[in-house]
């Protein structure tokens, strides 16, 4: 009990730290006591304007968005009991692109405008009822596997379009930017579209966390174990598409956190996947906060889009996991 | 420890796999009394139906007719069913690298209301019945398939389900452990739990079991004590191959091989 404390506590400052160092990286250098004040005082000081209408707002939903599909990605393992599985599996994260390219392809937004955040749940509340019509009645995870995976490459194939069919470069870069995912000149307004999604999605994942560790010896005895198996799935995937949908909706497409988080913390949480789930999503957080700082302290010419990043620094994770043969198990 | 006495009964039964475009009879008629106390196993030839019976006895599966009933009980119910049968399909699937007690401690799924003590204890206890006490930290990927099957078991006897339902329990057992995991189970029932097995090994099932279902092309052929079902000219019509009964010991007959 001691011992599982103090992770915690770690986990806690680690997670302090990767906040502070987020709020502080950025183009103009701010020291510690002008954060502190610029964070207390407010009011129209250059670092509370600085902290308060750029910095924070990105660093919360960066926060938010690598808890998110940390825990999303946790579930999608748990729920599909499948290492391999990652959020986007059941096609809410390409729908929801789909939509947000729509919006811009339409001329709708710019790419930060409201549009294409609310054009992108929508995606992703489509792609959750096309989901459930398909494999809703079917039994096996398979089905739901497949399904996704159609939802998936159907979204693909309309940005595909959507991005051969562009009036010109600048709207087909344009789509192709905001598809990197990245989480630069956020305000509060999106933190605020991502959030009710995020909160009923997590909600949903949290509430129904340990009927996935019965599932871990099959449908069959997870049922005989008194879990309502259809009820789990419905609610599992209502709540993984919910957060995915809403993240991407805001941030643009951001690979391998899901994926990768849940199998970090395995080492240390043991396999049970209710106990993956909250430690992944504070991982998530760590390393999308510390991805995006270092984003901001590399000199490089225009900024690195965090999805770019992201994806430089998890394979070689994914490598790492590979060469440990934690993530390969014997499954039978 | 003390079970509240139950009766299980099929009443009519039938299954039937129905798809898009076909129905498919797997069951049909079937009329069983099982009751806590004993041990009764099913046996049967490959696709007897001996599986969608043990599913349908334990409500996995519902009866296309006819019906399943529990004497003072609420069998239609989800939560009571998982508190009063334990079930073990034949085939063993482990998602996760869990270790030996997490597997065994599932088994108290639905009994939230223990504390974390009690589960322990009862973990221990049951993983040590078992013999695989000492795998305790072991995870299950590690471990051989005999003692998979092992911790399998405990996972069952951890709770207080007054009938266990097992798939081919001594499948992957050696000989000493085919011997112990019967004896646990014949010590099981005469604690008071029903106890409903399907078993091939038609040997163990004379020596341990209390009644006996035999099960071909569906239907129930005998229902009985193990002495009037487990016999050669019973068992030859239902195998469609020859048995003989030596010494006490029943053996479908060997053929030479051909050179």
């Amino acid at each position: 009990m001691k011992h599982k404390g103090l992770l915690w506590l770690t986990a806690g400052l680690a997670v302090c730290l990767v906040l502070l160092a987020s709020l502080l990286s950025g183009e103009v250098g701010l020291s510690l006591t002008e954060l502190w004040r610029g964070l207390l005082d407010g009011g129209d000081t250059l670092a509370a304007i600085i902290i308060w209408d750029i910095r924070l707002p990105r660093t919360v939903l960066a926060a938010v968005t690598g808890f998110g599909l940390g825990v999303a990605g946790a579930a999608a393992q748990g729920l599909l009991r499948n290492p391999l599985a990652e959020p986007g599996i059941l096609g809410a994260a390409n729908a929801a692109a789909l939509g947000a390219v729509i919006a811009i392809y339409l001329g709708l937004a710019g790419t930060v405008s409201f549009w294409v955040p609310f054009a992108a749940i929508s995606g992703a509340l489509i792609s959750v009822v096309l989901l459930l019509a398909l494999a809703g009645e079917g039994v096996s995870s398979l089905r739901l596997i497949l399904a996704g995976f159609a939802i998936s490459a159907l979204a693909g194939a309309g940005i595909a379009l959507a991005l051969n069919l562009s009036p010109n470069m600048f709207a087909a870069l344009e789509i192709t930017f905001w598809l990197l995912g990245a989480v630069e000149n956020r305000s509060w307004g999106h933190v605020f579209i991502a959030l009710p999604g995020f909160v009923v999605g997590v909600a949903l994942i949290w509430a129904n966390r340990r009927a996935l560790d019965a599932l871990a010896l099959g449908e069959d005895v997870a049922r005989s174990l008194g879990v309502a198996f259809r009820r789990l799935r419905m609610s599992m995937t209502l709540g993984i598409s919910f957060v995915v949908g809403s993240l991407v909706a805001a941030t643009g497409v951001i690979g391998f956190i899901g994926l990768l988080a849940p199998h970090l913390v395995r080492p240390v949480t043991g396999a049970l996947p209710s106990r993956s789930i909250l430690p992944s999503g504070l991982l998530g957080a760590m390393l999308l906060l510390a991805a995006d700082s270092l984003i901001r302290l590399l000199p490089t010419q225009s900024e690195l889009k965090l999805g770019v990043v992201m994806a430089f620094l998890g394979v070689p994770l994914l490598l790492y996991l590979l060469r440990r043969e934690t993530l390969v198990q014997d499954m039978t | 420890m003390s079970y509240m006495p139950m009766s299980l009964d099929l009443q009519a039964v039938h299954y039937d796999a129905i798809s898009r475009r076909s129905r498919l009879p797997i069951v049909t008629d079937i009329n069983l009394h099982f009751a806590t106390g004993q041990l009764h196993a099913l046996i049967g030839p490959n696709g007897a139906g001996k599986t969608t019976v043990l599913r349908l006895a334990c409500g996995l599966l519902s009866p296309t007719q006819g019906e399943v009933v529990v004497q003072s009980g609420r069998f239609e119910d989800r939560q009571w069913r998982a508190r009063h049968f334990a079930y073990l399909p034949q085939f063993q699937s482990v998602a996760w690298p869990l270790s030996t007690r997490e597997v065994a401690a599932l088994g108290l799924y639905s009994f939230a209301e223990m504390t974390r003590a009690e589960i322990q204890s009862r973990v221990e206890h049951a993983l040590e019945r078992c013999g695989v006490v000492d795998l305790r930290d072991r995870l299950i990927t590690e471990l051989s398939g005999g003692e998979r099957a092992r911790v399998m078991l405990a996972r069952l006897l951890v709770s207080d389900a007054p009938f266990l339902l097992l798939d081919e329990p001594v499948q992957s057992l050696d000989p000493a452990w085919a011997i112990g995991l019967m004896t646990i189970l014949a010590e099981e029932a005469a604690a008071g739990r029903g106890i409903i097995c399907v078993m091939h090994d038609l040997n163990l099932v004379r020596h341990y079991c209390d009644q006996v279902a035999l099960l071909g092309n569906g239907a129930l052929q005998a229902y009985g004590a193990p002495a009037r079902v487990i016999r050669a000219e019973i068992l030859q019509s239902v195998f469609a191959t020859p048995f003989q009964d030596r010494d006490g010991f029943v053996l479908p007959r060997l053929e030479p091989v051909p050179s």
